[in-house]
């Protein structure tokens, strides 16, 4: 009956590690949907440096750039991540940019 | 030491009586013992005699003095006296009062030592905090050369572009250092630089930023061949080379607001010096594709001019949502590459209103004024001459009223224009014209050159004789293709550069339609149409009708009409990038 009942508590926390997993993933794949995209952006000005508005905030074009080489570098090192860019299939151009 | 002598003497008194002297000198050497203990300074018994002997020594040794005994070496006995067999030997013997001078002299060299053991832990204390200034200093200083990437931009806007044009004509420019051949050169394409800025931004402080931004212009001009000496000559020829003049050159004083506590317009600043004007660079931002086209006024006006101007958005609510961007200024009446030739200012503002309140710059409805009134650029005494038309010298004013729905992805602006006396023939012709508009000979047969010549002077009196109206239409906008990086875009206007005119051959409408791609945060490309259309149908303009705006037949023009005075229109086609930084 301890080994059933041990059994049972393994599959149990087994479950919940699953369960906790696919929430960080499913927040991980909301975060990486969050990046803001330059092409999605509106001009606010083109200056030094060029300013865009993206979901109600402004960005300057070094923070639309870093933020998109840290989602791609963390879709690299998890490639199961969907990916962030809505023209995926042109890897060899987002990587080229 | 009594008993002692006592129990010495009794034991010896009763030995035999050649005993006693051996018993005497026992005492005596036991004597001066005693006195050597109690420190006595003087002779206790004559050298001579019977007693060791003491004696002083030299000045240097005073305080020592020397005291003489003898000692048997066989025996190893000691005497108080010479004697057969025996040999001196001297004892130093410090007096009391030498004593107490060398301890004293150990005394101050032990109080001089310490006193320099404190002198020595002094500076040792003074090293240590001095060391430590200097490791305070060091930090400091890299922490500003640190800093300096915070107060420093360097920056770079260029536009690059290739254009084919399918038919060439005479007109306007579409983009700054952009010319472009006249009838008859259709298929002619060239690559163009449009714009090369440098930008250098340093805000030493947050309240204040200078800018310095130099960018190319085309040089054109006469050949300048030089004659050398007698007999020779160097070739030299200014036209086509891209130089590089100043652009902007102002000092900004960011927070003129935010020092007197007037939140509303905390983010208003004052510039002065070579600062653009207050409604092209704002437009240009509002349209977004620049470097595909120019914006109306532009066409006209130059984007910079020296002055002074304050600007900013003005905000109010818990939000701070700009309900109000403005920007006005005093200018010189010349631009940023002209000599200043007149006595007098001119005055522009730009007031925006957004009635629902802006999230940011464009959010939303936006109802922009614009308004400037000056004077041509021309010095006294030219302009007060008197004459039925001021032609070049003549009050000049612009207007542009827009109405623009800005959103993150889209954009839709409709613009009307007005102008007194702000559009010439060099604007007419901005791109290329016919030579005789700019005092040139066509290399045409003598009459087709006298039509030339004809239809150059029905341009200067329908376009710059002091009493022209101008007016012009604009519809502009994009829209970003979701989920693509394309947005398409374009431009529509309809401008009349003199409306007293009844039917003016040089009204023209100009349209673009093009698509954008954005590769990244920095580049993109445009592929688009660019068309000046003269639309008006072909037909000869009266000669009775032109002199009513100042027109002069040239020499040797006897016809009553001038005839064919529609030029043509210009299409192409136009692949632009542009690289912002």
């Amino acid at each position: 009956m301890g080994h059933s009942k041990s059994s049972a508590e393994a599959k149990l926390a087994i479950g919940c590690a699953l369960a906790i997993a696919g929430c960080v993933g499913i927040v991980s794949i909301a975060a990486a949907s969050s990046v803001p995209k330059v092409e999605d952006c509106g001009i606010v000005t083109i200056s030094t440096p060029n300013k865009y508005i993206c979901d109600g905030k402004v960005y300057t074009a070094y923070e639309l750039q870093h933020l998109r080489e840290k989602s791609e570098q963390t879709q690299k090192m998890d490639p199961r991540m969907p990916s962030n860019d809505s023209q995926s299939r042109q890897t060899s151009g987002s990587k080229n940019r | 030491m009594l008993t002692l002598f006592k129990g010495c003497t009794s034991t010896l008194g009763r030995r035999r009586r050649g005993s006693v002297v051996l018993l005497s000198w026992s005492a005596a050497i036991l004597s001066t013992a005693l006195l050597m203990l109690t420190g006595a300074t003087s002779p206790l018994y004559a050298q001579a005699g019977f007693a060791p002997s003491v004696t002083s020594g030299t000045s240097a040794a005073a305080a020592t003095t020397t005291m003489t005994l003898w000692t048997d070496p066989r025996t190893g006995q000691v005497f108080t006296r010479p004697g057969r067999g025996r040999v001196p030997m001297s004892f130093a013997i410090v007096n009391p009062a030498a004593q107490r001078v060398l301890q004293q002299q150990l005394e101050d060299q032990k109080a001089e030592t310490a006193r320099l053991a404190r002198q020595l832990n002094e500076q040792r204390t003074q090293t240590t905090a001095v060391a430590k200034q200097v490791n305070d200093i060091t930090p400091a200083w890299q922490n500003y050369v640190g800093n300096l990437k915070n107060k420093v931009s360097v920056g770079t806007l260029v536009w690059f572009d290739y254009g084919l044009f399918t038919h060439t004509g005479w007109g306007p420019q579409w983009l700054t250092q952009f010319n472009a051949p006249g009838p008859g050169n259709n298929m002619y394409n060239s690559f163009y630089l449009n714009r090369a800025y440098i930008n250098f931004l340093f805000s030493p402080t947050e309240d204040w930023t200078i800018r310095v931004t130099p960018n190319i212009y085309t040089m054109t001009g006469p050949t300048t061949n030089q004659l050398v000496g007698r007999n020779s000559a160097y070739s030299n020829s200014l036209i086509g080379n891209l130089g590089y003049r100043l652009k902007y050159a102002y000092l900004q004083y960011n927070t003129p607001f935010k020092a007197l506590d007037i939140r509303s317009m905390a983010k208003d600043t004052i510039q002065i010096g070579e600062i653009p004007q207050p409604e092209t660079a704002w437009e240009e931002d509002l349209y977004g594709f620049r470097y595909v086209n120019l914006t109306t006024w532009n066409w006209a006006e130059s984007s910079t001019f020296p002055g002074i101007a304050i600007q900013g958005p003005i905000t109010f609510g818990p939000e701070d949502l700009q309900y109000i961007d403005y920007n006005i200024g005093v200018f010189n009446n010349g631009g940023f590459h002209a000599l200043e030739l007149t006595n007098t200012t001119q005055f522009q503002g730009r007031v925006s209103i957004y009635p629902f309140g802006a999230k940011w710059r464009f959010d939303g409805l936006g109802l922009t004024s614009y308004y400037t009134y000056g004077w041509n650029n021309a010095t006294p005494d030219t302009a007060n001459l008197p004459a039925a038309l001021k032609g070049s010298s003549a009050v000049q004013e612009r207007v542009a009223e827009i109405v623009a729905y800005t959103a993150e992805t889209w954009g839709l602006a409709f613009e009307y224009d007005w102008g007194r006396n702000a559009w010439s023939v060099g604007n007419e012709f901005s791109s290329s014209g016919p030579p005789a508009a700019f005092g040139l000979t066509p290399n045409l047969n003598a009459a087709l050159t006298l039509d030339q010549q004809a239809y150059a002077n029905l341009a200067g009196a329908l376009l710059g004789n002091g009493r022209a109206y101008q007016q012009g239409f604009n519809f502009f906008g994009h829209y970003h293709i979701p989920g693509t990086r394309l947005t398409v875009f374009g431009w529509l206007k309809q401008w009349n550069p003199n409306t007293q005119v009844a039917t003016n051959p040089f009204d023209f409408q100009y349209f673009v339609v093009g698509v954008s791609y954005q590769w990244n945060e920095y580049l993109r490309f445009a592929l688009d149409t660019q068309n000046t259309l003269f639309y008006h149908d072909q037909y000869n303009f009266p000669v009775s009708y032109a002199k009513t705006f100042g027109f002069t037949a040239p020499t040797g023009f006897k016809s009553a009409t001038i005839p064919d005075v529609v030029t043509r229109d210009t299409h192409a086609v136009m692949l632009n990038a542009e690289f912002a930084f």
